[in-house]
This record gives structure tokens, C-alpha cells and sequence, in this order.
């Protein structure tokens, strides 16, 4: 085995330096020769005659050097060289038929590369951790929305009892305003347990990690900053650990540097790591507010559903421990990648499959390019068999010529890929690059070059069975003894081939086509979705106070109004107000409430919970019901009021007037009940593709919550978005500001949006392609079949068929096939549908205008490239089609 | 004359090893006279399978070859056995010592009859 290996070896290293090591063989013949001769000549020979025999023992001196030579090296290597360069003459020879094909294939390969490497970033490795398998997503449920949030005392707990996690960590969301000289810079944040790092298996690149004393009451505030901020803010001084940040109004003692690039897949773009120290007082020092994630290394062995069982089984015991807190409270575990990827892989799932499916338009357009060109060279083959070339060496031709092709078009390809892998990435916006982390990491790498060697390969196999299985021996041999190319039972069994091979390509491109007009008209459902407010001309900004600026609800409200009462004036700005969320950000921030009077069954009633000020609603444009809006009466020393929306009504008051009607939260604490002064529409505050939720709207004067600011303009939108700041500056130079944009532009860059417009518009370029690729390919398999058939179209003209029946011939046997393709297609899409339903909104996987537009377009475009063909066909003229022979 | 026959497909690389074994380093020419020899001059070797079958066998590392004088003073290329020649040489000659052995009692088995 060694020894035989050790041979190939020498025998591969020979193809390099044989040709130096033939004087030494040509010696040492020679030499023997020699002694051969002076044998002979001792038993008599004359000279002449004792060489003659001793050559004639050689077996000749030119075979011998050549079965050593043969010995040396490899001559299959040899021969595939010569092969290759046999391939290279061939393709350059027929330059268009060489470019069709290379610039075919990178179309379909650059696709699928391109699509594979988002893949490859989204779902094979999204998480820059150490053994990130081993992740987990870990919260806490409940029953309107399941997953939800953990909080700090039942973290402790499932710390403490949970057999299944190396460790457990928790994370939450929080922003800072950094005072950095005079001005105030937003800084995105997470508050973390001390655990947290460790868990990921991250280390700081400077200073010490969080220690378990940081997440004491009382521990004193750190810090740990990010590189970026690190390196731009603080140019990398090392001195920077130890240093005191104003973060809020609040001191920060620096302790540590994460890593460059460091992010936390599920929350983009970190600054910054403060410690969670559960006040009293504070969300984290109460059981029952939740508002942690959790983010657990599984011990090695456990599986996710050995720790969901676990978590599960901890919550259950906690239910019954803190009946108050924890009644209808579940847990969850799952894979992190999981919770990162959900949303967005059915999207690239569709997107990949229709790149593949684009790969194998692509491919099966160049097998009946090499068929037809095959068919052609009967002739040459034939020649090249009576030579004595062996059915082997054939196929080795064939796989010789498709390899040239393929690694032209695969190279040309990747090249392709990379340039649209770059300008995929131009359009995904920061806003979702901050939310998936992984788009950063696309690229084309080891695994994309993998993938694109896979696809080389089976695309080689491909190309070298096709023609290779065509030409039959006996076909071959036929053709020797017909002495010609032309017509006969080949061309009978091209044309079925070939017919297969359109067939195919076009129900292909009906899936391809009709997916991409799913995916299009769930983009404009989604778009047209009835937001049942009026989103033009709204101008949004969230004003962020520094954190101790305003100490008291009643001085935070007074700011609140003064900005409102100062951005009215703005000329153009026809209404304006605050409320605590814009629409169309998240289903959530939810209230547990409960009516008086009902049987309490002991489930949480999960609603949204949301404040609007007198003029907010107004201003969004949200029609009223019945009832009231909030009124500016609606103050702190009055009686709590709420304005719900409908779905909240029909649910809870379904055939009653809920006018008057009050509710409070779960233990209807006297100062927690709320009277229902009106009904609005449904206001659609989650994203476009979120179901209503029940929604109630408190006074933005009773019920204190961050400050969000809708405009409605009459025009000049972007002239009113340039004086916010001064304007806003001018009631305190602190305030900061967030999400300054128009509502359209908050909704077209929703993620929701974005993700659909992404889908639709990759999908409808795939499509494109396709209907271009699918034409060609018919053109060519039309012509060709049409060029086989010649003399036959001659004869018939010659014998009196008229022109028109021969186009008729042309296109009834064209448009035979593309019907069939396009009935399979239909079949196909039908199967596909199941694919895109989890990607389509607000229309079904086998919408008939889809499907309907998607046949006629394609029956339309193969029309097109098959009477191209036909018209030639029928205006040739009959001598000349007869003299053809 | 008489009728003489080839080399039997797999044994040559055997013959070359042993009779490098038993005469020492030896130039192409030398090798194939002492096979003819050693046979009786019944076996007729093939040069164009000889060669061939030395560049293997060093290709393989079982025998190695320099460029000396010969008696009369030519330049020749002497092939030698390698350590792993001598062991591969002591494997193979004994599986052919059995394989002979057993086709000898099959054969007296046949005569006995």
C-alpha cells in the first residue's frame, strides 16, 4: 500500500521531470545493447547480425523507452492534458456556443453562490461563539404571546434548581446617552448578569470580566465598553480601564474591553455592558416583572430537549411556590441559533431553492447545448472510433471538454457571486444588519467554495453522461456506414432528449415565475395591509431624557408638553402629540388585566398597554369608534381612563357597548382601575405581518412612559425632520433623540417590509433570469431540431407545402412542449406552494392569477423564441435546403 | 533454438528481487541474463517488460540504482536491493514456496491415482 502510493508519487512527480531523465535511460539501454551485441559476437556473430538479434531481443529500442517512459509517469495525466487542450481548441473554435454556455452557467452558479453565502453566514455558523451548538435561548412563557421574558428572581431560581446548563445567564436591553465632552451620544447597551461573557465564552481584550459581586445590590456601577468605542472615542489608550464614564447621568466605572466585532447575535451594534443589580424598588428587585432573556451553555451531553423538559419542569415548581407571581408562567429552551435565524430562514430556504432551481435552468440549457452540439459531431466521433480511440477514451473526451466548460463557468461564477454578494449588501439596511449580526460574515469562504465545488462537480457528471450516453456504440457505427449527420433514428432520439430537456426547463421557470409573483404580490398585500391610521405626511421621533434630568412624572410630562407645544408651531405641522410607542414597532409591552364583576379564572388577560396624549391619536389619524379620545382633563388627580381599539372591544365586550365599562390589573387594586372612555380602530402597533392584538391607549398624564412624537404635516416633510433638533435642543439641551423618520419610511424599513421586499425582488430577478435563460434554451433546441430537418422541409416545399405549414409545423411542435412544460410546471408549483406558505402573506400558495400570469408570460416568451426559428425555417429557400447534402 | 517461454504475468519483479539477492548489485542487461540462465533458458524475457518493471520496483523503494563502471569499463546503471527489497523479497518467496508446495501435492495426488 505504501510502497504503491509511494510509486504514484514518483510517477506524478515524472510528469515534471522525466523528459530530463531521458538521456540517462537512452545511456543505459545503450550499455545493454552493447553487452548484448559483444554476447553475440562471442558465439560467433558476425557484428551486424549479433546487434540485429540483440535489438530484436529489445523488442526495439523506441517501444522499449517508451514502455519505461509509460512507467515514469502517469499517461492518463499525460493524456488528459492533451485532452485538455484537444477541449480548449474545440471551445475556441465555436466561440458562441462557448460563450452561451460559460456565461449560462455562471449566471445559475454566481446565483446559487451568492444565495448559499447568506445561507452559509445565516444558518451554518451564526453565532461567533465558542461551541455555539451548545447555546441555548432560555425564557419564561405565557399564554397570549409564548415566549416572554424572565425575571431576576425566577432567573435565581432556575440558576439554582436546573440540572441541564453549564451556566445560565441573562441579558437585557437598555440605551445610555454618553456625555462625551459637551455632547451626549446614544449608546446602544446591554445589562447583563456577571455570567454573561463567560457563557459565550468570550474574553475581554483588556481589563477583567464582570465578577458575581457586580451583580449585588448596591455593587458598584461598571462598566465594560466595546472596541469600537474603544478604539474611535478613547484611540485604544490602555489607560481606559479604571476611567469613569457619564452614562445618563450616572458614573461608570470602566473595567473592561470586549472584542473587536464582538455582538450578540439576537441585539446588534453593543457599546456597552453594565451589570444588573437588582434595586429594590426596580423591575429586577420584584418577582413578577419580567423583562430578562436568558442565554444558557448546555452541559455537554444534554440535549435541548432534555433542558426545555428541565426548564419546564422548574417553572411548573415555581408556579405553585409563588401562586401570585408565577400563575400561568411556563419555560422554554431552545437552540440560540434558533431564536437568530427564525424569522428569516423560511426566506432564504425560498431564496435558495429558487437559485438552485435557476442552477438547473442554467445546467440543463448547456446539456442541450452539448447534445445538439454532439449530434453535430457524429461525424468527428465516428472518425475519431474508426481511429481506434476506445469507447473510454471517448468518455474521457466528452468529461475532458465538460470539466473546461464548467470550471470556466464556475470561476466566472464565484467572480459573479462576489460581486453580488456585495451589492446584496448595499441594500440589506443598518437598521436589520444591526439585528442580525451575521450579515457581517457573509462571505464567500470555505464552505461557499465547497458548495461551488458541488455543484461543479455534479454539473461535470452531468455534461459528460449526456452526450457520452447518447452516442451509442451502435449509433456510431450506423453513422460510419451512412456517411453522413444528418437525419435518421439519431436525430429521432435527440429530439426526444432534447424535448425532455425543454420540457423540463420550461416547468422550471413556471415555478421559478409564479414564486417570485407570489412572493411580489405578498410584498404589495403586506404594503396595502389596512393600518387603519393614516401614515403620510407623519413625521416620528423618540425624545430620550438623560436620566436624572427629569426626576418626577409631573416634570417629565411638563417636558413632554413643552416639546410638543414648541414642534406645533414648526410651519407645515398641522397636529402633533406623544404617546409612549409609535405604531408598527412590536406587538408587546403588555398589561395583565382583569374586568370586575367576571368570574377570574385565574389566567392572565394579556393586552397591549400603551399612553397617548390628548392629541396623539388625533394625529395618527385613527378613526373613532365610539366614545372619546383622551382629553387633556385626563390628568394625574383625575379618574384613569382608556381608549381601546376594537379588536379589544369585540373580544371582551363582544355585542355590548364597553363604554363605562372598567378593568383593572390582576388583584383589581382600587388605584389600578380604568374606565373605557372610547374605541378606535384597530391601530396596528406590531409589524405589518403581526395579528391585532387587544390594545388599550392610558392617558399620557396619568401613566408616564417614554416619549414618542408624531407630527402630521401638511407637507415639506423633510424640512420639518432638518428643525428637530434645534427645536427640541431649545427645551433642554440634554434631550436626546432617536428614530427621527417619516412613518412611511419606519414602515418600507420595517424589518417585515424589508424582508419581503428582499425575497420579492431576489426571487423576481431569479425569474428573469430564468425566462431569458428558458427562451434561449428553446431557441437553440428549436433551430437546431429545425437545422437537422433541413432537406425534409426542402422536400416538402419542393413537392408544393406552403410556407405557412411549415411555420405551423415549427410552432405546433414547439408549442407542444412548452404546453407540456408548462402543465408540469403548474403541477410543480402546486407542490412548491407548500415551500412559500410559511413566506406569503395575505395570498395563497396557489393563487390562480399567479399561476395563470406565470403560464401566459411563458407561453408568450417560448412563442417568441420559437418563431424566430419557424420563420426561417419556412422562408428558406427549397433549392438551397435540398442541396444541404 | 527451442520453444521458450514468456515470463509468467507477476512473478518477473520476484525473479529480478532474488536474483539481485543472490548477485548483488547488477546493471538491466546482467539481470535478464541471469533470469535466462537461472531458467535454463527456457524463459525468454522481454526487455520492453523488464525495464519497466525495474523503474517500478524503484519507483516502489524495493530496489535502488546508481550509475558505476562495469567490467570492461562502461558507464551502466546497477541496480541493488533496498532493506525493504530484501523484506519484500523474503514475504513474497515464501507465499510462493507455500503455493508451490500445496500445486505439488495436488499434483502427486493426481498421479497416485
Amino acid at each position: 500500500m505504501i510502497a504503491a502510493l509511494r510509486a504514484f508519487f514518483i510517477r506524478l512527480r515524472g510528469l515534471w521531470i522525466a523528459p530530463s531523465s531521458e538521456p540517462g535511460m537512452r545511456e543505459e539501454l545503450a550499455h545493454d545493447l552493447a553487452l548484448m551485441t559483444e554476447d553475440g559476437e562471442l558465439r560467433g556473430l558476425s557484428h551486424e547480425e549479433a546487434r540485429r538479434q540483440a535489438l530484436l531481443q529489445l523488442g526495439g529500442l523506441e517501444q522499449t523507452m517508451q514502455s519505461v517512459r509509460d512507467r515514469r509517469t502517469l499517461p492518463s495525466v499525460e493524456e488528459l492534458l492533451q485532452d485538455l487542450r484537444f477541449a480548449f481548441r474545440q471551445l475556441r473554435h465555436r466561440p458562441a456556443f462557448t460563450l452561451t454556455a460559460i456565461f449560462t452557467l455562471a449566471l445559475g452558479f454566481g446565483a446559487s453562490i451568492a444565495i448559499f453565502a447568506f445561507v452559509d453566514a445565516a444558518m451554518i455558523k451564526p453565532l461567533p461563539y465558542r461551541e455555539p451548538q451548545r447555546l441555548a435561548w432560555v425564557t419564561e412563557t405565557v399564554e397570549i404571546m409564548g415566549p416572554a421574558n424572565l425575571s431576576w428572581q425566577d432567573y435565581q431560581d432556575w440558576q439554582r434548581q436546573n440540572r441541564s446548563f453549564e451556566s445560565l445567564a441573562v441579558w437585557r436591553y437598555g440605551g445610555f446617552q454618553m456625555r462625551i465632552g459637551e455632547g451626549l451620544v446614544f449608546t446602544p447597551a446591554m445589562r447583563v448578569s456577571a455570567n454573561f461573557l463567560s457563557t459565550l465564552g468570550v474574553h475581554p481584550v483588556a481589563g477583567r470580566d464582570f465578577a458575581a459581586t457586580d451583580n449585588l445590590v448596591g455593587a458598584a456601577k461598571v462598566v465594560m465598553i466595546s472596541y469600537e468605542l474603544w478604539r474611535d472615542i478613547f484611540h485604544m489608550d490602555p489607560d481606559v480601564v479604571n476611567r469613569t464614564l457619564d452614562f445618563s447621568g450616572d458614573k461608570y466605572t470602566v473595567i473592561g474591553v470586549l472584542p473587536e466585532k464582538f455582538q450578540f447575535a439576537p441585539r446588534g451594534r453593543l457599546q456597552a455592558l453594565t451589570a444588573i443589580t437588582p434595586e429594590q424598588g426596580y423591575c429586577e428587585g420584584r418577582r413578577s416583572c419580567h423583562s430578562l432573556n436568558g442565554v444558557a451553555r448546555l452541559k455537554s451531553g444534554v440535549t435541548f430537549q432534555q433542558a426545555d423538559a428541565d426548564v419546564k419542569a422548574i417553572a411548573h415548581n415555581l408556579e405553585s411556590q409563588y401562586p401570585d407571581s408565577n400563575r400561568g408562567q411556563g419555560g422554554i429552551a431552545m437552540p440560540l441559533t434558533e431564536q437568530i435565524v427564525r424569522k428569516i430562514r423560511p426566506v432564504f430556504y425560498v431564496l435558495l431553492s429558487a437559485a438552485l432551481l435557476l442552477c438547473f435552468i442554467a445546467c440543463i440549457n448547456v446539456a442541450s447545448l452539448l447534445l445538439a452540439r454532439s449530434e453535430g459531431r457524429r461525424r468527428e466521433f465516428a472518425l475519431r472510433t474508426a481511429l481506434g480511440a476506445t469507447r473510454r477514451r471517448m468518455f474521457r473526451q466528452f468529461a475532458t471538454e465538460s470539466i473546461t466548460l464548467v470550471l470556466t463557468g464556475t470561476i466566472t461564477g464565484i467572480a459573479l457571486a462576489l460581486l453580488s454578494v456585495r451589492s446584496i449588501m448595499l441594500l440589506v439596511p443598518q437598521s436589520m444588519r444591526d439585528q442580525m449580526p451575521f450579515f457581517d460574515s457573509v462571505s464567500i469562504n470555505r464552505d461557499t467554495l465547497f458548495f461551488a465545488a458541488s455543484i461543479a462537480i455534479g454539473a461535470i457528471i452531468l455534461f459528460t453522461l449526456i452526450p457520452g450516453l447518447r452516442i451509442s456504440w451502435n449509433a456510431l457505427q450506423r453513422a460510419i456506414a451512412e456517411g453522413s449527420a444528418g437525419a435518421g433514428s439519431g436525430s429521432l432520439s435527440w429530439n426526444r432528449v432534447g424535448s425532455l430537456l425543454v420540457i423540463a426547463e420550461v416547468a422550471v421557470a413556471v415555478v421559478l415565475l409564479a414564486g417570485a409573483g407570489l412572493l411580489s404580490r405578498s410584498l404589495a398585500n403586506l404594503l396595502r395591509t389596512d393600518l387603519n391610521f393614516n401614515p403620510d405626511h407623519l413625521v416620528t421621533v423618540n425624545v430620550v431624557p438623560p436620566g436624572k434630568k427629569f426626576p418626577t412624572d409631573a416634570a417629565q410630562i411638563a417636558m413632554e408638553r413643552r416639546v410638543v407645544e414648541r414642534l406645533s408651531t414648526l410651519p407645515g405641522v398641522t397636529a402633533a402629540g406623544f404617546g409612549s410607542l409609535l405604531p408598527v414597532t412590536f406587538n408587546g409591552n403588555t398589561d395583565w388585566i382583569r374586568f370586575p364583576d367576571r368570574p377570574y379564572d385565574g389566567k392572565h388577560i394579556e393586552i397591549n398597554g400603551r399612553s397617548a396624549s390628548s392629541t396623539y391619536l388625533q394625529a395618527l389619524g385613527v378613526p373613532l369608534l365610539k366614545g372619546r379620545f383622551i382629553s387633556e382633563q385626563d390628568t394625574a388627580d383625575k379618574p384613569l381612563v382608556a381608549v381601546v381599539n376594537r379588536h379589544f372591544a369585540e373580544s371582551y365586550f363582544p355585542g355590548q357597548n364597553p363604554i363605562g365599562k372598567t378593568f383593572g390589573d390582576t388583584s383589581l387594586t382600587p388605584k389600578s382601575m380604568k374606565t373605557i372612555v372610547g374605541v378606535i380602530d384597530d391601530l396596528h402597533e406590531g409589524s405589518l405581518d403581526d395579528p391585532i392584538w387587544p390594545a388599550a391607549y392610558y392617558s399620557a398624564y396619568q401613566s408616564v412612559d417614554q416619549a414618542a412624537i408624531v407630527l402630521r404635516v401638511a407637507s415639506g416633510e423633510s424640512s420639518i425632520i432638518a428643525s428637530l433638533p434645534g427645536v427640541i435642543r431649545s427645551v433642554d439641551p440634554d434631550l436626546g433623540m432617536s428614530d427621527v423618520m417619516t412613518m412611511n419610511d419606519r414602515i418600507n424599513s420595517s424589518q417585515s417590509a424589508t424582508l419581503h421586499r428582499g425575497a420579492a425582488w431576489l426571487a423576481g430577478a431569479f425569474a428573469i433570469t430564468a425566462l431569458l435563460l428558458c427562451a434561449v434554451g428553446l431557441y437553440g433546441v428549436i433551430s437546431y431540431s429545425i437545422s437537422l430537418r433541413t432537406r425534409e422541409i426542402g422536400v416538402r416545399m419542393a413537392l408544393g407545402a406552403r410556407r405557412e405549414s411549415i411555420y405551423g409545423m415549427v410552432l405546433r411542435e414547439a408549442g407542444r412542449l412548452s404546453l407540456a412544460g408548462i402543465l408540469s410546471g403548474l403541477l410543480l408549483s402546486v407542490l412548491a406552494a407548500s415551500l412559500l406558505k410559511s413566506v406569503l402573506f395575505g395570498v395563497s400558495g396557489w393563487d390562480p392569477l399567479t399561476l395563470g400570469i406565470s403560464c401566459v408570460v411563458l407561453g408568450v416568451s417560448t412563442f417568441l423564441a420559437s418563431a424566430l426559428p419557424a420563420r426561417r425555417a419556412a422562408t428558406a429557400n427549397p433549392m438551397e435546403a435540398l442541396r444541404t447534402e | 533454438m527451442s520453444e521458450r517461454a514468456d515470463v509468467w504475468q507477476g512473478t518477473l519483479s520476484l525473479m529480478v528481487l532474488k536474483t539481485l539477492q543472490s548477485m548483488g548489485a547488477q546493471h538491466g542487461y546482467g539481470i535478464a541474463r541471469r533470469i535466462e540462465q537461472t531458467s535454463g533458458d527456457i524463459l525468454a524475457l522481454n526487455y520492453g517488460t523488464l525495464y519497466p518493471a525495474l523503474v517500478k520496483l524503484e519507483q516502489e523503494g524495493y530496489v535502488a540504482s546508481e550509475w558505476g563502471n562495469s567490467d570492461n569499463n562502461r558507464r551502466a546503471k546497477f541496480y541493488s536491493l533496498t532493506r525493504a527489497g530484501h523484506r519484500r523479497l523474503a514475504a513474497e518467496a515464501k507465499s510462493w514456496q507455500q503455493t508451490s508446495e500445496i500445486m505439488a501435492r495436488f499434483l502427486a495426488l493426481e498421479a497416485a491415482k
